[in-house]
């Protein structure tokens, strides 16, 4: 028996309404940020979702920690339906589900001391408080004692990050989402981060889930990948097996934008002409379609395509894998 | 941003020197009791519209009252009136931009409008028709210009809310489980703090300014008290006799006036990290 994962997103659609149009001509429509997204994370797991900007993959992980009320489909974490709780039935839920923000400079109060900030999650829950357990948590984050007293101004970006991080730590929570948690750091710093975070995950057992516009980053960290496109997962597996020989058309475009570092060896670049749809009135069918290098024809742009099973219980979302079995229908929201 | 603004005293005399004349009235309008030579309200008509003199430092009114114990009271008066409507239309300002804006809805709305409503009046007007209503004397000139002065600081803490609370500390906060009256207080306020300050010198300024206005058209602090306002009014009646009652307070009020704007532009420097120079 396969465990119970500890969070299940179910056909999970996030739309914002757009007001468009003057004051005369107003007309209100749907811009589809997350469009019908299904997965399940097993604890102690790590998942990536990657990327363009623009592919809902910030509206899902805010979807997923309930900042946003899904417009369709079910979230449950550990069992438990979320997707109507209000604030208050939230409460309790959200000590184990914590996020990690991109923005080092903004996600940290600037007339807050250190001490204060990570104070602030320990009274909010009642737990044990004091400088010791700041400085415990500061150390879990290869910080210390004399950053105790300090304004995040007087941090580099990096140090920001691990404060951020200690802070999402003082709840102890069991799912951490990370919201391009290095996209904003220095290339040298973003490998010590993405360390730090792999070593708490093996020593706290922690779930995480890993938002990057960077492959590599995710495919670095990650056991299990998916690739968001439009609102939509378009292909979902292994990491090793996304990264290297992925299936689905859109992520191998992708894979081939990555520099490699092997000076004289020319590799073929898949290029992507035209750019990405707009989610407001996103293409019918395969939501790829508009720009798919190996488009089969009319059935694209008709119908969405199938899951298809790719390896090791991966899949990807196109039509022209149509030979192999088919692991869910169409998700329509 | 204490810190920042001595690096602005010291980088610039100009706010030096209006920062100590602020301290200096501040201290005038507290000791005035002390200070003032002789009783403000003392007749002496032996000795009506005197030039200065060793005797009255700067002459005296149409009633014989020593022009300098006037003064001083007047500061007095000025200080409390302004010092009350920026500590008052401050908590307003405060209380209903963060509500507005943090809180949003249909709050936001009818705050909002009623800011509107009341900007589109000039705010002398407003407050020469609220006095009209609630009778002349210090609390009713405090009320008016509170009122009148109110809905320019909730729509600049309003502005700045908008701002703070799109910062991910404060998504980040909410999805620790902070609740949202604490969020308001502990990382909205703050940091909407800095340009409540500079609004606060600027609206202590007009609100010295309009203090003035109204007592010169008799509206504001009633005779027999001083003010700076119907210390002009009494001299204008002089002003080609006796031109040191209105010179002096008129002095006065630009000396003041100005300081106070200086003030509200070295504030807003500090606060500024942009603005930093070394």
């Amino acid at each position: 028996m396969t465990p119970r994962p500890l969070l299940a997103v179910e056909r999970v659609a996030t739309h914002f309404p757009v007001k468009r149009g003057g004051w005369l001509r107003r007309r209100v429509e749907t811009l589809k940020a997350v469009d019908g997204v299904s997965f399940a994370i097993l604890p102690g797991e790590t998942f990536g979702i990657v990327g363009e900007s623009g592919s809902g993959k910030s509206t899902l992980a805010r979807t997923i920690l309930r900042v946003y009320r899904p417009t369709a489909g079910r979230i449950r974490f550990d069992g438990l339906d979320i997707t109507e709780l209000d604030e208050t039935a939230l409460g309790p839920v959200r000590r184990n589900m914590q996020m990690v923000f991109q923005d080092t400079k903004s996600s940290l109060n600037p007339r807050l001391r250190v001490e204060q900030i990570l104070d602030e999650p320990l009274v909010t829950h009642g737990l044990p408080r004091g400088r010791r357990r700041v400085v415990e948590l500061l150390e879990m984050v290869g910080l210390g004692d004399s950053h105790v007293e300090r304004y995040p101004h007087q941090l580099s970006g990096g140090q920001r990050q691990r404060i951020g991080i200690a802070r999402v730590l003082a709840l102890n929570p069991r799912l951490i989402v990370a919201d391009e948690p290095v996209s904003a750091l220095d290339v040298s710093i973003q490998a010590q981060i993405l360390n730090l975070l792999k070593s708490l995950q093996s020593r706290l057992g922690l779930t995480i889930v890993l938002i990057a516009h960077d492959i590599g980053v995710v495919g670095y960290f990650c056991q299990r990948v998916a690739v968001m496109y439009l609102g939509r997962m378009v292909e979902a597996g292994p990491g090793r097996h996304v990264t290297r020989s992925p299936s689905h058309p859109y992520t191998q475009a992708l894979i081939s934008a990555i520099p490699k570092a092997e000076p004289g060896v020319r590799r073929s670049r898949i290029l992507l002409t035209g750019e990405i749809p707009s989610p407001i009135n996103p293409p019918t069918g395969c939501p790829f379609h508009t720009r798919c290098p190996v488009k089969l024809g009319a059935i694209c742009e008709r119908e969405r395509p199938p899951r298809y099973r790719t390896v090791d219980g991966g899949w990807a979302a196109c039509h022209a894998l149509n030979d192999r079995p088919v692991v869910a229908e169409a998700q329509e929201e | 941003m204490l810190d920042s603004f001595f690096i602005e005293l010291r980088r610039s005399p100009v706010l030096a020197l209006a920062a100590a004349l602020i301290l200096a009235a501040i201290a005038i309008a507290v000791l005035a009791p002390v200070l003032a030579p002789k009783d403000p309200n003392l007749q002496n008509l032996r000795a009506t519209l005197a030039p200065p003199s060793a005797g009255f430092p700067l002459g005296t009114d149409e009633y014989g009252r020593d022009l300098l114990s006037r003064m001083i009271f007047g500061m007095r008066n000025s200080l409390i009136v302004g010092a009350a409507v920026v500590l008052l239309s401050g908590l307003i300002g405060a209380v209903l931009g963060i509500s507005a804006g943090y809180f949003g809805g249909w709050l936001d709305m009818v705050v909002m409008r009623l800011a509107d409503i009341m900007m589109a009046f000039p705010y002398l007007v407003l407050a020469l028709g609220l006095i009209a209503a609630l009778g002349a004397g210090i609390p009713s000139t405090i009320v008016a210009l509170t009122v009148a002065f109110a809905p320019i600081y909730v729509r600049i803490v309003r502005s700045k809310v908008l701002v703070v609370k799109e910062e991910a500390y404060v998504e980040a906060a909410r999805l620790i489980g902070v609740r949202p009256r604490t969020i308001a207080v502990r990382h909205v306020l703050p940091n909407v703090a800095g340009p409540m300050l500079v609004q606060g010198a600027l609206t202590f300024a007009f609100a010295v300014l309009a203090e003035a206005s109204l007592s010169f058209v008799g509206l504001g602090v009633p005779p027999p008290a001083a003010s700076f306002g119907n210390i002009i009014a009494a001299g204008r009646d002089h002003i080609i006799d006796a031109p040191w009652i209105a010179t002096s307070s008129g002095v006065a009020i630009v000396a003041l006036v100005l300081s106070l704007l200086i003030l509200a532009d070295g504030l807003r420097d500090a606060i500024d990290p942009y603005q930093h120079r070394l």
